[in-house]
């Protein structure tokens, strides 16, 4: 379902390409682990399936779809089949958790009635219910990370894509995260996570993808974590 | 597209509740900019109105002397009256001069009792003429010297115009409305445009803060329209809030400065100006402080969509 064709990318400020001609490609319904040191080109690798930065040389694709050549249009609507989770959470301040995850739905032109079932809904999943009127920064990290998810997922996205969504928690959060993931692909929708977390890439026990220099180095369908 | 325009104003609203103290910094702002366009309005009227009464007192003045048929001087005056240049011409009889002189020096008895010795009325009579614009004297002079030379070949019959001498007071007055009015255009277009860019700055500085949230909507799947929206509704909202508070300043200072400029400026009441142009002013204040809040908002907005 996403397609990585020998793919390079550059940074301005760097001489060595933070990708360098990567082929990958991702199943339905897949748990892929990215595994790396800082700087091997795991969150280049997810920016590009977000289309937030493009290849300089190769491609990629979704479905049948070069996320790249599509139209402003277009892209917004495949950005809605895709739900994104990252380290900084990257909520919006000024929105309530509700209106949080209610923005998600919004975007997508979806009326009223399904927002006010939908998100609770998701709310209950990531058990936050009792904090649907609360701001961002009135939760704890773990909290922000669970609203960060359920934004990602109200909307039934085909992926997920979690940037070390764990790197700025405890382990008693992380393991809740990692349990809320797993649930997520169970229930159908393709993860795409990176992680710097040994213990979670074993806990998981799905494919794993290890990255160094910008080249995937090791793809294994059910790996460990190897560097 | 209902439900997104409604979403849109909606989150604009909440927005500028929000964002409070952001929203408290623009709208001061934007007030001082919009009382500096308030202000250049009013310089601007008092300006004209002082330079209107001064070009009324300007005129040339013809005096006859006291032996000239009152027919003569009703034939010259509806020739000059002819003129286009000509905004009017005042007549006064002899014994309206006369009349006028005594009226003045009513407390010179010195005056009065050498008048006496004349025993009849030494006055001519005198026709004031009162061009259009100042500029115009020139032409009207050079009319009423030509019209004398045909007049005064049988017998004299003009004693003298005063324009020769009112001349240099005339033409200073011109130059000085020539300059006076160029320093005043530059000077409020040079205020405006720097009210402009520090509002303009100002909700740049606002929506700079929210970079970040901006490339999470777009990450998110929103639309451009749909990010730029609410903070065009919040630029919108500032400066319709901004020229309410502009407006509600306006008022006491007027009241305020109503004697004073009226003392000063004789011609010019701020209080009767607010209130004879109220609807005038209200419009350009609500319009430039809502199309420059929704104008800034979506230029500083549009730079940061390209996620």
């Amino acid at each position: 379902m996403i397609l990585f064709e020998d793919v390079t990318k550059f940074y301005p400020a760097s001489e060595e390409p933070a990708l360098h001609g990567v082929n990958l490609v991702i199943e339905p319904n897949e748990f892929v682990s990215i595994v790396g040191h800082s700087g091997a080109g795991k969150s280049t690798l997810l920016k590009l399936i977000l289309a937030e930065s493009a290849p300089d040389e190769g491609a990629v694709y979704f479905e049948s779809k070069n996320i790249h050549d599509l139209p402003k249009r277009d892209l917004n609507i495949l950005r809605r089949r895709m739900g994104t989770v990252f380290q900084d959470f990257r909520l919006l301040s000024t929105k309530t958790v509700y209106e949080n995850i209610a923005f998600a739905l919004e975007v997508a032109g979806v009326d009223n009635d399904t927002i006010e079932s939908d998100v609770p809904y998701v709310l209950d999943l990531v058990d936050l219910k009792d904090k649907a009127d609360a701001f961002p920064h009135e939760l704890s990290g773990g909290q922000q990370q669970r609203v960060a998810i359920a934004r990602a997922i109200v909307n039934q996205p085909d992926v997920l894509i979690a940037d070390e969504p764990t790197g700025n928690l405890d382990p008693i959060n992380t393991y809740e995260i990692v349990q809320i993931l797993k649930k997520i692909n169970e229930l159908g929708t393709t993860v795409i996570l990176t992680t710097h977390n040994k213990g979670v890439v074993e806990h998981i026990g799905g494919r794993v993808v290890t990255m160094d220099s910008g080249k995937i180095i090791r793809d294994d369908k059910s790996g460990k974590y190897i560097l | 597209m209902l439900v997104g325009l409604k979403r849109v104003f909606k989150y604009g609203f909440l927005g500028f509740l929000r964002n409070g103290f952001v929203s408290l910094a623009t709208v001061l702002v934007m007030t001082i900019a919009l009382f500096m366009i308030a202000s250049s309005m009013y310089a601007d009227a008092a300006l004209k109105s002082v330079l209107n009464t001064l070009k009324s007192q300007v005129d040339i003045n013809i005096y006859f002397t006291p032996e000239t048929d009152e027919k003569d001087i009703l034939s010259l005056k509806k020739s000059l009256e002819s003129l286009s240049e000509v905004e009017e011409v005042r007549y006064l009889s002899r014994e309206e001069v006369l009349s006028s002189f005594k009226e003045r020096h009513k407390d010179d008895a010195l005056t009065l009792q050498s008048l006496e010795e004349f025993g009849d009325n030494p006055f001519g009579a005198t026709v004031a003429v009162k061009a259009k614009d100042p500029s115009q004297y020139e032409s009207i002079a050079e009319f009423i010297n030509s019209k004398m030379e045909t007049l005064n070949k049988d017998k004299k019959i003009i004693d003298k115009i005063n324009f020769t001498d009112s001349r240099k007071a005339i033409d200073t007055l011109n130059s000085i409305i020539q300059v006076s009015k160029k320093m005043a255009l530059s000077l409020i277009a040079f205020l405006i445009m720097v009210a402009v860019l520090i509002v303009f700055n100002t909700i740049r500085l606002a929506v700079y803060t929210n970079k970040e949230e901006i490339s999470v909507m777009k990450l998110v799947g929103a639309s451009d329209w749909y990010v730029q929206g609410p903070f065009v509704v919040e630029g919108a909202i500032d400066g319709a809030v901004s020229a309410a508070l502009t407006l509600a300043i306006l008022y006491p200072l007027s009241v305020y400065l109503s004697e004073p400029s009226r003392n000063f400026l004789v011609s010019f009441d701020t209080l009767e100006y607010l209130q004879s142009n109220f609807l005038n002013i209200a419009l350009v204040i609500f319009v430039v402080g809502i199309l420059l809040g929704v104008v800034s908002s979506y230029l500083s907005v549009r730079k940061y969509l390209d996620v």
